[in-house]
């Protein structure tokens, strides 16, 4: 598919011995939010640095702007805001000031370009309040400001949300979606809360030691998803019995000492809780259930699933 | 280049330690009005107590110690607050930023040097120990613009030690050796050391300091131009890989 903002092949990092970045090929397109979604330690930050030129590739190829960032680097950069870790500032001044540093770095030709960026995290424009006395809140929309200042094309925000309250995680991500939605915006933005991506993304990448799992919409990720039938019965041993002699069912599996998960959602549930009844086997619920996108990521990634 | 010279500016805003370094330079100045006054001098050849305040120990070592740590500050504030990613995405180029850097320390090496001057002729004027000519305010200005070049340039290899590494104990320790060393080494080979031939260029014509050897000077700006070559490719390389 052409087209891509950001493309990467085969994309690798390696650190002495160990791979943190093991052949990802990610595909972002235009005017849509990416979600690159994975524990702490998995190579988020390390592909997003690969993607800036921030760091040496050792081996694929990195396409932003459908141009080999390698050599491009000064090229492009005028066309991407971002964050990577925590966004630093000179603690000696302001908001406001550090903003304009920036500015003048860049040669912003906006006379409010300051201004209208500190309005959309809700920082206040000219403020006394040096950097240093910043809460992390603040910094972290600081650090979102000063990526946005320019008005770029794309946007690669590495965990933006972090050490932000649940008020500001909200507002951070409303205008987030905004910029995606209303300006146009491209983002790339890694998180490890599942919650946070499933709220923001169109599309999500998941990542797990270094390796790109799966990468698809957050609609196909959904469909993905496992339907079944929770069966809660007072006697798990004697209901699978029952069910595997009398409705031939191989498609389940015991969750606990009382609750059974039933695949197959096309089964009799009338039929299956009158032969349980006549069993004594007493059911105290039958339910049909999706996975959540947390039980998916937990399956793909085969362990824990994150907050 | 000019936008981020001036950039380098704004970021001192209320640094106080920068400001206060400034402070040293009216060290010797002071300590002469003292020490002229125990001395019981009135009448004393200009250049002679200019060579006191301005041209011995500011030169020697207060100036490249000042300097050293104003290079290790630059420079570390910004590895501190893990700056140089979002310097290196606006895009800044790594050369670019180094010799922003520098023409900072030039900066400042001049107004320190000028302060000492300006303190140098108070010291002397004010409490009569020496007669106020235009001739010698002249020659100590352009020594003092000399000194604070030449100085400049010199403390480059610091400034490329700073910027090589994250920390700040390194470039402060390699400050006070590289000092210390110019200053001996300038007894030895003054073409050695980029502070050695600093020295010797700035006195050359002083009147009353003899050089033990001839002065070649050439060789002594060649010295502190193959230092300053080597700080460059020393800040290219360890800044590309510093990313």
């Amino acid at each position: 598919m052409d087209g891509y903002i950001i493309e990467t092949r085969q994309l690798t990092k390696v650190y002495g011995e160990q791979t943190a970045v093991n052949n990802v090929d990610l595909h972002i397109k235009p005017g849509r939010i990416y979600g690159l979604l994975g524990r702490n330690g998995v190579g988020k930050t390390t592909i997003m640095k690969m993607v800036l030129g921030l760091t040496p590739i050792t081996s694929g190829e990195v396409d932003v702007f459908g141009k080999n960032i390698k050599g491009c680097e000064k090229r492009v950069y005028p066309r991407i805001g971002a964050i990577i870790e925590t966004p630093g500032f000179y603690p000696n001044l302001t908001g406001t000031e550090n903003l304009e540093i920036f500015a003048k770095l860049r040669g912003t030709t906006c006379p409010d370009a300051v201004k209208n960026a500190l309005e959309i995290v809700g920082l206040p424009y000219k403020d006394k309040k040096l950097f240093s006395k910043y809460s992390l809140g603040m910094k972290q929309r600081l650090g979102i400001a000063n990526a946005i200042l320019h008005d770029p094309e794309l946007l690669i925000l590495d965990e933006p949300t972090n050490g932000l309250d649940p008020i500001g995680i909200a507002e951070v991500r409303n205008f987030i979606k905004d910029l995606s939605v209303v300006r146009g915006k491209t983002i790339l933005i890694s998180s490890h809360i599942l919650s946070e991506v499933a709220l923001l993304a169109d599309d999500i990448g998941i990542i797990d030691h270094g390796v790109l799992l799966e990468e698809n919409s957050l609609e196909e990720l959904q469909k993905k998803n496992n339907k079944y039938i929770m069966l809660r019965v007072s006697d798990v041993p004697k209901a699978a019995l029952i069910l595997e002699q009398q409705f031939k069912l191989k498609d389940y599996s015991v969750q606990d000492d009382h609750v059974l998960r039933l695949y197959d959602t096309s089964l009799d549930m009338a039929a299956i809780n009158k032969a349980l009844m006549m069993q004594d086997i007493a059911v105290s619920g039958a339910q049909l259930c999706n996975d959540t996108l947390e039980d998916y990521f937990k399956k793909i990634t085969g362990g824990e699933g994150i907050a | 280049m000019l936008k981020l010279i001036q950039t380098e500016f704004l970021k001192l805003r209320r640094k106080k330690f920068v400001w206060l370094m400034l402070s040293v330079a009216l060290f010797m100045p002071v300590f002469a009005l003292f020490y002229f006054k125990t001395s019981g001098g009135a009448g004393i050849d200009p250049i002679e107590f200019y060579k006191w305040t301005a041209f011995s120990y500011t030169p020697w070592i207060i100036l490249p110690v000042v300097l050293g740590i104003l290079c290790t500050m630059l420079i570390y504030d910004e590895n501190q607050y893990d700056m140089l990613k979002q310097l290196w995405i606006v895009p800044v180029g790594k050369m670019e930023y180094f010799f922003s850097k520098f023409t900072i320390v030039l900066f400042y090496s001049v107004c320190f040097m000028l302060i000492t001057a300006a303190a140098s002729v108070l010291a002397g004027v004010i409490p009569g120990y020496i007669a106020f000519s235009w001739e010698s305010v002249g020659y100590l200005l352009v020594k003092c613009l000399e000194i604070s070049v030449l100085t400049a340039l010199a403390v480059m290899p610091i400034l490329a030690v700073a910027a090589a590494q994250k920390g700040y104990i390194l470039p402060v320790c390699t400050t006070l050796v590289y000092t210390f060393l110019g200053f001996i080494l300038l007894m030895v080979n003054m073409y050695l050391h980029p502070l050695s031939s600093m020295t010797a260029i700035v006195m050359r014509d002083i009147p009353g300091v003899v050089l033990t050897k001839t002065l070649n000077i050439p060789a002594a700006i060649g010295c502190i131009c193959v230092w300053d070559v080597a700080s460059v490719v020393l800040a290219n390389v360890t800044l590309k890989k510093r990313k």
